[in-house]
């Protein structure tokens, strides 16, 4: 029986490199190996086109080819006869795959030689299984991701807010798919960077930390609304050099002092990172890493892919209902105790705040927490609604539907792991306090 | 790499040795559709003397190369180390499809005890390195050519280019 396309898609993973064969006008073959095939669906693949070599002008010449497969675990051999139809030079599938082919080119030595030019598209005409090894090698049977989704999303769906949303996500991916090391990014309202909401499995949970949209694996990813994953780490997509570079190139705003370390292995072997959809939109990303190479599968991609469609739901969902106000569940106050004399500076430049000379928080964030203290200073209010700060012209907010829900979330575990006089709590739907355990002293920097 | 005035290439000595190495062979073919077929050499042997080369296939998992070979169509056959990446092909318009001589046999199993060698040394599972490079081939038999062309594809620059005189 021939098997689907999808039944050997651990072929392309690229432990074993494929090998193709094409032939010339004068029906001379030529066979070169492959950097990498990769799976589009049941009918098509895509090859990296990196040089114009014999299989390219041979291609060119006669769009017939047949590709020999290699299972990395049982050495099953697999025959593809394939078409070519188009290659694409941009685009999601491009992005995808070249962010792989320069994982393999850093890992194999070849990242001077390894550029791609495009994706080659081929439409798979037949599929041929080889007369096995004798005995055959064992399979393990792969795990089941299945049950492991139905859970992830059961709990999930228990969330009640946002932070309990992207809190039980990351613990979802640790305990059930064993995936310990991840973060969760939200794209700004403008759609320019992605800042960290939530981590786990980090000495540092780097909330706040800031990546621009295209820069590393999870820049290009929510770009270009494509997952992707790979199993040797390229140094130019290791997010946090793609972020010191862009810092380099762009230091004036984003002075170093005020930047957020971001979490992140020192030395990762595998990333993946799928972007959060809402239709064709990324509204941030769910990206996971591990020590060890090739240790995600595509079968891991498509549950993290399928997860993060039910978290983008559940996402726009508690957004909507975050401006819905419940009454407060407590009308304790708290506020005003006997702590230190607290130093809350405000640049209206770029929205930053510093608390006793320290760098906390900028941006939608900054104004909202300098709307707060200042606030609570003038009118001694302590009490909030997310609705007020979303209709207050002063902080600037998209007339669109934003995230306005996670900027809150992000002041609150900043203040959290930076400040003591200060915090957040959740009083109801839609309604916060602000607890204040200091005498507060303003500064309006640009004022 | 010469040769000789009836055209046919002479190896270096580096080049048979290349050759009889620890190296992947893969070879290919091209139907009379001009439709290509690939499979997997299970090691080869050389002759220095007059050029000729003969790459041991398995009659059963080189089934649509050896039809397009007894077609009488062109042969290719790539040979690549896998911790250097280097990589040669050579090509022919003919082939002779021949039983095994004596002493193929040794050569195959050397072969294909190097070749798995080598993948156990990259970090590859010895049972997967034994199954892909050294698994029993009852059905051995010699796809025999003298090659009129011989290329560099190790990845790079000089990829694609014809090995001159004395490579």
């Amino acid at each position: 029986m021939k098997p689907p396309l999808s039944a050997l898609r651990r072929c392309f993973e690229g432990a074993v490199p494929a090998v193709i064969a094409t032939c010339d006008e004068n029906a001379m073959p030529n066979v070169a190996y492959l950097s990498q095939v990769h799976y589009i669906d049941e009918e098509h693949v895509a090859l990296s086109f990196q040089f114009f070599n014999t299989t390219r002008r041979n291609i060119l010449a006669n769009p017939t080819a047949t590709i020999l497969l290699v299972d990395p675990v049982t050495a099953e051999q697999y025959k593809l006869y394939i078409s070519y139809l188009r290659t694409v030079s941009e685009g999601p599938l491009f992005e995808s795959m070249k962010a792989r082919l320069a994982g393999i080119a850093s890992h194999s030595g070849m990242s001077d030689v390894f550029r791609l030019k495009g994706s080659d598209i081929y439409r798979v005409q037949r599929i041929e299984p080889l007369p096995g090894v004798i005995p055959p090698l064992p399979a393990l049977p792969a795990p089941n991701l299945l049950p492991v989704l139905r859970r992830s999303i059961t709990r999930l769906a228990a969330s009640r807010d946002l932070s309990s949303l992207f809190e039980e996500t990351l613990a979802s991916l640790a305990e059930e798919f064993s995936m310990r090391h991840a973060m969760l990014l939200m794209l700004d309202a403008a759609g320019e960077k992605l800042y960290t909401v939530a981590s786990r499995g980090y000495p540092h949970s780097g909330v706040g930390s800031e990546i621009g949209l295209g820069e590393g694996i999870i820049g290009v990813a929510a770009r270009e609304g494509v997952p992707i994953r790979i199993g040797h780490c390229a140094t130019e997509y290791l997010y946090s050099r793609a972020v010191r570079e862009s810092y380099l190139r762009s230091h004036a705003s984003t002075a170093i002092e005020m930047s957020i370390p971001l979490p992140g292995l020192a030395k990762s072997g595998s990333q993946m990172a799928v972007p959060i959809l809402d239709g064709p939109r990324s509204i941030g990303v769910l990206y996971a890493e591990s020590p060890q190479e090739m240790r995600f599968t595509w079968d891991d991609e498509d549950a993290l892919v399928a997860l993060s469609g039910y978290l983008a739901l559940a996402i726009t969902t508690l957004q909507r209902s975050s401006d819905v106000i419940e009454p407060a569940a407590s009308s304790t106050i708290s506020t005003e105790g006997d702590g230190e004399p607290v130093d809350v500076c405000f640049y209206r430049a770029d929205q930053s705040v510093f608390i006793n000379n320290d760098y906390l928080i900028k941006g939608v964030a900054g104004a909202i927490l300098w709307k707060l203290v200042c606030d609570h200073s003038a009118l001694g209010r302590d009490e909030f609604t997310n609705r007020e700060l979303r209709h207050d012209a002063s902080l600037r907010l998209p007339d669109v539907v934003d995230n306005l829900e996670a900027r809150l979330i992000l002041l609150q575990r900043r203040l959290a792991e930076r400040c003591n006089a200060l915090a957040i709590e959740k009083t109801g739907r839609g309604r916060f306090r602000l607890r204040v355990t200091g005498e507060l002293h303003l500064r309006d920097a640009s004022g | 790499m010469s040769s000789t005035s009836t055209g046919a290439l002479l190896f270096s000595r580096d080049l048979i040795d290349f050759i009889h190495g620890p190296v992947a062979i893969k070879v290919g073919s091209c139907s009379i559709a001009r439709v290509p077929s690939v499979s997997q050499g299970y090691g080869c042997r050389i002759s220095r003397s007059d050029g000729d080369v003969c790459v041991f296939l398995s009659e059963s998992r080189s089934a649509s190369v050896l039809r397009d070979l007894r077609d009488g169509g062109a042969f290719s056959a790539a040979f690549s180390r896998p911790a250097t990446h280097r990589t040669v092909q050579l090509k022919a318009s003919f082939v002779q499809i021949e039983p095994l001589q004596p002493g193929d046999q040794a050569l195959i199993d050397q072969h294909g005890l190097r070749a798995a060698g080598e993948l156990i040394s990259l970090g590859y599972a010895p049972e997967f390195s034994q199954a892909l490079m050294a698994p029993e081939v009852k059905d051995a038999i010699c796809v025999c050519f003298r090659p009129l062309v011989a290329f560099d594809q190790t990845p790079g620059a000089g990829a694609g280019q014809p090995l001159g005189a004395g490579l």
